[in-house]
C-alpha cells in the first residue's frame, strides 16, 4: 500500500503524465494507492474518488458515477469580453453558477427552460463573436458544484 | 512615456558554468496585459524572471522593466513591480494586519496609506474577523489571495506570480482568476506562470519555456490553431515533449 501526498503539487503536465504512468505500472503490480491531489484531471484516472472538504467526505464514487451525479443542464459560452459575460452571466437569474473554464465560462442552468433564457440573454447583451454550446459535466465541475452546495448551507 | 511596452527582452541569456538556464530569449510585454509564462519544471522560468524583477544579473541580453534597465536601475525596478512567488511571500509568525503593514512599510508608504489600504484589503478579502490571526493558521486559498493583495499591495504596475495557484483546489483558483482580471482592468500588468493549462486559456497571450528556449509565443486561440490542437494542454504537451532537459 503506497500513500502519496500532493506528490504532483507544482508540477508541470508533461510530468505529471509520466508520474501517472509510473502509478499505473505500480497497480499492475496489485500495490494500493491513496493519492491526493489538486488536480481534477488526475482523479479521472482513479478507479475511486473522494471529495473531501472541511474534514467531511462530500463524495465517494468512481469517476464515471460522479460525472453522472450532476443533475443541471451545463453550456460553454465565450465571447470577446470574458470578465464582462462572466459578471453578467452570474447575475442573470436562470444561471445557477458560472465560472470560468478553459476558453470558455461554464454556464450551470437552473432548469431545462435556461436554455431560452440563455438566447434571450445573448441577444439583449450584444457580445461579440459569441459561441456556445451545451456540454457534458466533466469530474471538475461536479467538485465544483459539491464544494459550493456546501458551503450555501453553511 | 508614450510607450505602452512595460516589458521589453533581448536575447536574455542566465549561463551558470556550461548550463544555459536561459537561452536568448526576446519577448515584449504589453501595459494591462495578463502574459502567461509556461514551460516544464526545469525550463528556465524562474530564472528568467528573477532577471525581471532585478533579483539576478543576466549573463547577456538587454531587458527593460516599467522602462527602467535590469542591469542598471535593478533597484529601482523592485520599486515597480509586485513579486508573489510559489511558496506565497508572507511571513507566517506574523498576523494577516502585520504582513500588510510590514509590506507598507519596506516599500516606503506612509501610516495613512498602510492604514486605508489594509482596511481595503479586509473588506475585499472578507477577512475582517481574521485581522489579528496568524497567517500560519489561515487556510491556503485565503493565504494565496491575501499573498497577492500584499504583491500589489504598493500599487506596482507590473506584477509577477510565480506559481500562485499551485495546490489550489478548483473553487479558489478560479476566485483567485477573478482577482487577477480584476487587477489586469485597473491597468496592472500580469506576468503568471502556471501548470494548469485550463489558466493558460485565460490569458491575453502566452509564451512557451522549452530548455531555456521560448519556443512559441501566441493568443491561445491562434496557438491552437498552429500546433492543430484541441485545447492548451494540448499544445503544451506538442512543446514540452520536445524538451532534451529534465529538472
Amino acid at each position: 500500500m503506497l500513500f502519496l501526498d500532493e506528490p504532483t503539487t507544482g508540477v508541470d503536465a508533461v510530468s505529471r503524465r509520466e508520474f501517472w504512468e509510473m502509478l499505473k505500472g505500480l497497480k499492475q503490480r496489485d500495490i494500493t494507492i491513496l493519492v491526493s491531489t489538486p488536480y481534477m484531471d488526475e482523479a479521472d484516472l482513479c478507479d475511486r474518488v473522494a471529495l473531501i472538504q472541511d474534514g467531511q467526505l462530500l463524495s465517494i464514487d468512481t469517476p464515471a458515477g460522479i460525472v453522472s451525479n450532476f443533475k443541471y443542464p451545463l453550456w460553454a459560452v465565450k465571447s470577446s469580453h470574458m470578465l464582462q459575460l462572466l459578471n453578467d452571466l452570474n447575475a442573470a437569474d436562470f444561471t445557477k453558477d458560472v465560472y470560468p473554464f478553459g476558453e470558455f465560462h461554464h454556464v450551470v442552468m437552473k432548469n431545462e427552460s435556461g436554455k431560452q433564457a440563455l438566447d434571450e440573454f445573448i441577444k439583449q447583451h450584444q457580445y461579440e463573436s459569441v459561441l456556445m454550446k451545451e456540454v457534458g459535466p466533466n469530474i471538475e465541475d461536479c467538485f465544483i458544484a459539491l464544494m459550493k452546495n456546501k458551503n450555501d448551507k453553511r | 512615456m508614450t510607450n505602452d511596452k512595460v516589458i521589453e527582452v533581448k536575447e536574455l541569456t542566465k549561463n551558470f558554468g556550461d548550463f544555459i538556464a536561459v537561452d536568448h530569449i526576446s519577448f515584449n510585454v504589453n501595459k494591462g496585459e495578463i502574459f502567461g509564462f509556461l514551460g516544464a519544471n526545469g525550463a528556465g522560468k524562474t530564472t528568467a524572471m528573477r532577471m525581471l524583477c532585478g533579483l539576478s544579473t543576466p549573463s547577456s541580453g538587454k531587458a527593460t522593466v516599467a522602462g527602467l534597465d535590469i542591469y542598471k536601475n535593478n533597484e529601482e525596478i523592485k520599486k515597480n513591480i509586485g513579486y508573489m512567488s510559489q511558496k506565497f511571500s508572507l511571513y507566517d509568525d506574523l498576523t494577516v494586519k502585520e504582513n500588510m503593514q510590514f509590506y507598507g512599510g519596506i516599500y516606503g508608504k506612509d501610516y495613512a496609506f498602510i492604514k486605508n489600504k489594509t482596511a481595503a484589503i479586509l473588506n475585499q478579502l472578507k477577512l475582517e474577523d481574521e485581522t489579528n490571526v496568524l497567517v500560519k493558521s489561515l487556510p491556503l486559498g485565503w493565504k494565496q489571495k491575501l499573498a497577492f493583495s500584499v504583491a500589489i499591495f504598493h500599487e506596482p504596475g507590473i506584477v509577477f506570480l510565480d506559481g500562485p495557484t499551485g495546490g489550489v483546489d478548483p473553487v479558489t483558483r478560479r476566485e483567485f482568476w477573478k482577482m487577477i482580471y480584476q487587477a489586469s482592468e485597473t491597468g496592472i500588468t500580469i506576468f503568471v506562470t502556471t501548470h494548469y493549462m485550463d489558466e493558460a486559456e485565460y490569458c491575453n497571450r502566452v509564451s512557451i519555456m522549452v530548455d531555456g528556449r521560448i519556443d512559441a509565443l501566441d493568443t491561445p486561440s491562434q496557438l491552437k490553431i498552429n500546433y492543430k490542437a484541441a485545447s492548451m494542454d494540448e499544445v503544451f504537451l506538442k512543446l514540452a515533449r520536445k524538451a532534451k532537459r529534465g529538472d
